[in-house]
């Protein structure tokens, strides 16, 4: 937890602009939505859900946030588990049932079964989750463009957060994280 | 500043990662592979340690050598392979597909040898007491004689019902189709939200029976197959001894689009003994039916009773039989064709098993039988019908047994006389020729000419003949 924190701070006080937070908001949210192992046995990747490990490698490929990510995903996650979860499975259902033309789940099913748009959760989580993330990290962005020069100034003049930020031990992570 | 919304220095990492991954993989292939196959190859066989002089794999082009292959050990071998070589195709294997462009067994060598105790030797026993009073194996259909006494066919029965019923232990052990000594990884928890629509698993179904992906193999061959066999209760052979066998396959499996030509499995082997066999399976991609055709040639009879002399309900001794299978068609809901087999020189004798046939006791069946095969070769037609999962068998003749032997006797009469006919037929003709023409003398042939020569070669069912000139 302090390792979370020290990082989140240095982010804060860092060269992180406005579009990686959102970015990290973004992924924090669909990586939490989206169930992770195959909802339809026999059809992921590996036991695992196709669309997450894709959404995982975009956001460890784009420049999200990490922390950003991390600490989004564990909010969204509870909120999840929740209603949120029951919800993403009743819009799959309707989707897939009444909305969408049959072809579209069996063409989900034969040509990019790994993803799991052909089930009810696989589908209505990665929808309702891009209907959450996207305001959300939007709203972000537009907020933190405005405001995230004065936090980091204020922030910079904290004798704690100076100290939290120097260790040497996250400078090899720092240039990763870039 | 902009910067690239990418993460360069992950990207470099798993550059890193993957490039030297696959170098590692490229430069230590060889040695993966025969670590691999010393690892694994036990449990493709019972247990039995696996050995060779040599290995190759080549990652890129999916070619994949073994040479001198030896299964079990050097005191007790169970199979010996000279080389046996794999040709995968990579693009198929990146779309997800397993197709075999090539694969060759050459000098193949089986071991098979029965025991003292009347167990085969690659047997790994029976599972352990607790296994068995925990899940005790049903007695047999029939009662069998005690485990030294019984032949090949029962020793193989009995040891292949015995590891369906234990496979789960075998497996554990190192069995014939993988498994090993894992633990049986406990199920994933429950989805919390599982469901998918009726139409998909339908558009799943139809997506599985199309022959589209999966496997598929050009071309396979067996070429140098013999065997080695020893019955150490009698120390003599247990199958006859091959002088050579030879076997292809050619495109079985689900085929690409561009494969249209039907799969075919094919084989020949020649026994040392004297005796030939061979046959062809065709199975056709239009929905036509498969077909079969089987030849057994002049097998000696008494190298091959030995096989089964206590499960088949007569002894039988010497001479020799023929099996043929002109083309039996099969499909799901089709079975139709006959199988002739010819018995030649042989004897039947009734053992205190042995049931009546069409309801004629046995000694007067064997008295019946062995009369008939002392005139002439015996040969019944057994027609097949229904399906193959519910066939029909009918004799020809079958409403009475003397019929049926004297009918199989008649006809092997008409079809040598025919052949005779036939043969002689030529000469025949040009004897009675000669003779006409000596005693009408030559004006009378000239006279009649054509029309002499034309009655007569009609008269004999055979064609006209050229003039003969002097």
């Amino acid at each position: 937890m302090l390792s979370l924190v020290r990082q989140f701070v240095r982010l804060l006080t860092g060269k992180v602009d406005a579009s990686e937070f959102a970015l990290g908001i973004f992924f924090g949210v669909m990586l939490a939505m989206v169930p992770t192992r195959e909802v339809d046995p026999a059809t992921g990747f590996l036991g695992w859900n196709g669309a997450w490990l894709t959404l995982l490698a975009a956001c460890l490929v784009l420049r999200a946030s990490l922390p950003m990510t991390l600490v989004t995903a564990l909010l969204v996650e509870p909120l999840e588990r929740l209603a949120l979860g029951r919800a993403s499975f009743e819009v799959g259902r309707t989707l897939l049932d009444d909305v969408l033309p049959q072809a579209f789940g069996a063409g989900a099913a034969v040509r990019l079964p790994s993803w799991q748009l052909h089930t009810y959760w696989g589908l209505g989580s990665l929808v309702l989750g891009l209907a959450l993330a996207l305001p959300l990290s939007l709203g972000a962005l537009f907020v933190l463009r405005r405001h995230l020069p004065a936090w980091r100034e204020r922030l910079g003049r904290n004798r704690l957060v100076r100290l939290l930020g120097s260790s040497f031990l996250f400078r090899p992570i720092k240039w990763l994280l870039r | 500043m902009i910067r690239p919304p990418i993460r360069k220095g992950f990207l470099a990492i798993t550059a890193f990662v993957v490039a030297a991954g696959t170098l590692g993989l490229v430069l230590g292939a060889d040695r993966l592979f025969a670590y691999a196959l010393r690892t694994w190859g036990p449990y493709a066989f019972l247990g039995q340690p696996v050995d060779f002089a040599d290995s190759e794999l080549a990652v890129l082009a999916g070619d994949a050598e073994v040479r001198e292959l030896l299964v079990g050990t050097p005191e007790q071998p169970m199979l010996e392979v000279g080389r046996a070589a794999l040709e995968l195709s990579l693009p198929a294997l990146l779309a997800g597909r397993l197709r075999v462009e090539d694969a060759s067994l050459e000098r193949t060598v089986l071991h098979l040898v029965v025991k003292e105790d009347g167990t085969l030797a690659f047997d790994p026993g029976p599972p352990p007491p607790e296994v068995q009073e925990a899940d005790p194996l049903p007695p047999p259909e029939k009662p069998l004689p005690k485990q030294e006494n019984r032949d090949l066919v029962q020793i193989v029965t009995e040891f292949w019902r015995r590891y369906q019923h234990y496979r789960p232990y075998y497996e554990r052990l190192g069995g014939l189709f993988g498994g090993g000594d894992d633990e049986e990884e406990a199920g994933p928890a429950p989805l919390r939200f599982p469901g998918k629509p009726e139409y998909v698993a339908v558009a799943q179904a139809v997506a599985e029976g199309e022959p589209s992906g999966g496997f598929f193999v050009d071309h396979a061959g067996v070429v140098e197959f013999s065997w080695q066999t020893l019955d150490e209760r009698t120390g003599e052979p247990i199958l006859p001894a091959l002088e050579s066998f030879s076997m292809q396959v050619d495109r079985v499996g689900w085929a690409p689009d561009d494969v249209t030509a039907p799969a075919e499995w094919s084989g020949r082997a020649l026994l040392g003994v004297g005796g030939e066999l061979s046959f062809l399976l065709v199975q056709p991609r239009d929905g036509s039916p498969n077909t079969l055709q089987v030849e057994a040639v002049s097998l000696p009879i008494d190298e091959i009773a030995d096989l089964a002399k206590w499960s088949f309900p007569y002894r039988i001794q010497g001479g020799e039989f023929d099996v043929t299978m002109d083309e039996l068609r099969f499909a799901d809901d089709l079975l139709e064709g006959e199988i002739q087999v010819e018995l030649r020189n042989a004897r039947l004798m009734p053992r205190r098993v042995s049931p009546p046939v069409l309801g004629v006791e046995p000694k007067e069946f064997c008295r019946l039988l062995n009369s008939a095969l002392q005139r002439s070769p015996v040969r019944f037609v057994i027609r097949l019908g229904g399906t193959p999962s519910a066939p029909t068998f009918s004799v020809e003749n079958d409403t009475d047994l003397a019929d049926l032997l004297g009918g199989a006797v008649a006809d092997e009469v008409r079809r040598r006389a025919d052949a005779f006919v036939e043969e002689k037929k030529g000469e025949l003709q040009e004897r009675l020729q000669e003779e006409l023409q000596d005693r009408l003398g030559d004006e009378a042939a000239d006279l009649l000419g054509g029309q002499a020569e034309e009655a007569l070669g009609n008269l004999l069912g055979g064609k006209k003949g050229p003039k003969r000139k002097r």
